[in-house]
């Protein structure tokens, strides 16, 4: 070999460790980066020897990242609904309790008005203990009518994000072709497309051509190549103005509401329309067949004027239910006798305290005490069980992390050996060019 | 498998937080000494208990309920118990001036206060309760059961209470029930006694005791019948009171939190803590060196 094929041969062991430096400082310099991709120079032999380096390339497992991204997209999903409904049975698990207490008090104080039905105090309170059942399934209701509301409320400014986040992996896509040769792009695209999993679930890999395409459960694609879709929320009339979920695609629309498997919108929309609506609908069942149940009753029997036909609740709803205002406003209205005989009579009141073990509830399945209970024990089910969920989920996530830390992450140790080993090639390179120098030093003194 | 410093610093932070957190829930439950606070704790458990104290706030009503029955029987009782002895002393009378050793003017003496035991009846049946409603007017509470010339005006209805799952027991007696209807008229029978006493008629008089007799018997009947209500009604509160304990013992058994457990679970979660701790610094010192 030519004493220049020495010098080149010596140039390009030290180009490839200061690649091999640059790569080893970039991880340092990352170790804390959430989604970087440990790095290394790629090198080759040269033909005649030498190294040469070729680029730079990341410690990536494509199949690892894509199911990484699947499982945060259910991750994230578990994570909001189990969120969204911590938050729910704060504010509506005691207003259950009361509920319940109410009913049983309610019924009580119609058997307590039995015992002198007269009594303008007993009167009185058997009143107050009915408007606070009519007052707590209100509560209740708005409390879920709000959580429902704002969950909505999330679910709009969700979809803006995930426009956002199809849009940078669109434009990741876009980097990452004009420059295939930095690994960074990739990262940032990747760091993009899991967070975009997280916000709508779905599923995002890598195709042939190197571009990442994500696409939904439901089969809509939101990223395909440098294109990405929108993603909004439109109030929906058919939803009771709740916002149904769309994916824009030029001037195709596709609903994709009732189809998303996870991401955060995911979780919310499963709260906002499964969890937090069925709630409400069971308030709202309880809340008209009690009031029709106890109305059937009190319209037949007679208040302290030996007057029928009177309601005891108006409103056919959880949130609409109170005590009529002829009877909030006259007790003596309440009816207690039977049609037709005198005020001391009880019938009217048996006849009310009788609902309370009447199968009338739930469909005509349980008490409605117990339809009382067993709303509040299925939200306590519901929330204890995506709490599971999470966790379960969490677990997954962590394990599939942990694997990918373990293929990609950096250790600073690691690093640092290797960049003290990069060290010493470097001492080494430049004694051989130095020596080589000296030889071509040596050849020409003699020449 | 390799893992890095980062992923071991964040193992070593989440066991820290997670012990964290069990420490703040056992704490929590043993000065709160609630282990069920809400449905989500333990649904199973939230649902038996609240059941428990439905039944328990049920309880209570039926205790209040039977507390005012008991007050309205037991003026009931103290009325008949003065009908009772304003009937012994007319009898007691009756029997003494039917002798015909006694002239006319002490008949008409004894006439005298035939009436006014008559009046003393009349308004014992009239009694009313705290609130005002009679005691003896059957529903119709709100007028006088019984009209000057004793003839019954009320109904033969009754005010009743559920004591019990499925048991009602009526607090209220009809007038009838003690004098007219289908029984012995006190009142008419006192009025045909002062008559015939004015009339110094021993025959009639004589007539009169074994009426008398009876009309007691129908007043120690009702007493009877009021007796046996407030017994049901006291047994009913006795029954209430032992279950009343054993609800509280299963409420307090199914939401509350054991003492021993709960200062177990927190010895045991504060333990956890400390290794948790002391794992992370160690790491941290491995790290740093």
């Amino acid at each position: 070999m030519a004493l220049s094929g020495l010098y080149n041969l010596g140039l390009g062991a030290l180009a490839s460790q200061q690649a091999s430096i640059a790569a080893t400082s970039r991880n340092i310099a990352n170790v804390n980066t959430p989604g970087y991709r440990r790095q290394s120079a790629d090198l080759a032999a040269q033909a005649g020897g030498g190294v040469q380096t070729l680029g730079f390339s990341r410690a990536d497992d494509a199949t690892l990242s894509r199911r990484e991204r699947t499982r945060e997209g259910a991750r994230a999903g578990a994570e909001s609904l189990s969120t969204a409904l911590d938050g729910l049975d704060a504010e509506l698990g005691p207003i259950h309790d009361e509920l319940v207490g109410h009913v049983a008090e309610m019924f009580g104080s119609f058997g307590a008005l039995a015992a002198a039905p007269t009594d303008p105090n007993l009167r009185t309170d058997a009143v107050d203990r009915a408007e606070s059942v009519a007052s707590s399934l209100n509560r209740a209701a708005s409390t879920l009518s709000r959580a429902r509301a704002d969950a909505d409320a999330d679910i709009g400014a969700m979809a803006r994000q995930a426009t956002d986040l199809a849009s940078a992996v669109a434009a990741g896509n876009r980097a990452v072709r004009l420059d295939p040769s930095d690994p960074g792009l990739a990262d940032q695209r990747d760091r993009a497309a899991q967070e975009l999993s997280s916000m709508i679930g779905g599923t995002a890999r890598i195709d042939p051509d190197g571009m990442m395409r994500v696409v939904l459960a439901s089969g809509a694609s939101i990223v395909d190549g440098e294109r990405a879709s929108q993603i909004r929320a439109t109030p929906d009339a058919a939803r009771g103005g709740l916002s149904r979920v769309e994916v824009v695609d030029g001037a195709h629309v596709d609903d994709v509401t009732d189809k998303l498997d996870g991401g955060q919108i995911g979780g919310r929309l499963r709260f906002r329309d499964t969890e937090a609506s069925q709630a409400l609908a069971g308030l709202d069942r309880l809340a008209s067949d009690l009031g029709g149940a106890i109305n059937a009753v009190h319209s037949q029997n007679a208040g302290l004027d030996g007057v029928t036909g009177r309601d005891l609740f108006t409103g056919s709803s959880a949130a609409t239910i109170v005590v009529s205002a002829a009877v909030a406003a006259d007790h003596r209205l309440l009816a207690s006798a039977a049609a037709g005989a005198g005020p001391g009579d009880t019938s009217g009141l048996a006849a009310l305290s009788a609902l309370r073990d009447a199968r009338l509830g739930g469909g005509g399945t349980s008490t409605f005490q117990e339809e009382a209970i067993h709303l509040g024990a299925q939200l306590g089910a519901a929330t204890r069980t995506a709490r599971q969920m999470l966790s379960l989920e969490q677990g997954r996530s962590d394990t599939l992390a942990a694997i990918r830390d373990s293929l990609s992450g950096v250790s600073p140790e690691e690093e640092l050996t290797k960049l003290s080993q990069l060290q010493h090639a470097h001492e080494a390179t430049v004694r051989f060019i130095s020596t080589v120098d000296d030889m071509l030093g040596e050849m020409i003194s003699r020449l | 498998m390799r893992v890095t410093e980062g992923r071991m610093i964040e193992r070593a932070g989440d066991a820290v937080t997670q012990s964290r957190q069990r420490v703040q829930q056992a704490s929590q439950q043993i000065s709160s000494g609630i282990r069920v606070a809400k449905a989500s704790d333990d649904p199973t458990a939230w649902a038996a208990g609240a059941r428990a104290r439905a039944r328990a706030v049920l309880d209570d009503a039926r205790s209040s309920a039977v507390s005012r029955a008991s007050d309205r029987l037991g003026e009931t009782e103290r009325a008949l118990v003065s009908v009772n002895d304003d009937l012994g002393r007319a009898s007691e009378l009756a029997t003494q001036l039917a002798s015909d050793t006694y002239g006319a003017a002490d008949r008409r003496s004894g006439a005298v206060e035939i009436r006014a035991l008559r009046s003393s009846i009349l308004a014992s049946l009239d009694a009313r309760d705290a609130e005002g409603s009679a005691l003896f007017g059957g529903t119709l509470t709100g007028s006088p059961p019984f009209d000057a010339t004793g003839a019954y005006r009320g109904d033969q209805g009754s005010a009743s209470i559920e004591i019990a799952d499925g048991t009602r027991v009526d607090i209220g007696l009809p007038g009838d029930r003690v004098s007219g209807g289908a029984g012995r008229d006190l009142i008419g029978l006192l009025d045909t006694l002062a008559v015939a006493l004015d009339a110094n008629d021993g025959a009639a008089i004589r007539a009169s005791l074994d009426e008398l007799r009876g009309s007691s018997d129908q007043v120690i009947d009702a007493r009877s019948e009021v007796g046996r209500r407030m017994s049901a009604m006291q047994r009913a509160n006795d029954t209430r009171a032992d279950v009343g304990v054993v609800l509280d013992a299963q409420i307090e058994r199914l939401v509350g939190a054991d003492p021993i457990t709960a200062a177990t679970d927190l010895a045991r979660a504060s333990s956890g803590l400390a290794a948790a701790r002391a794992a992370a610094e160690h790491m941290m010192q491995i790290l740093q060196s």
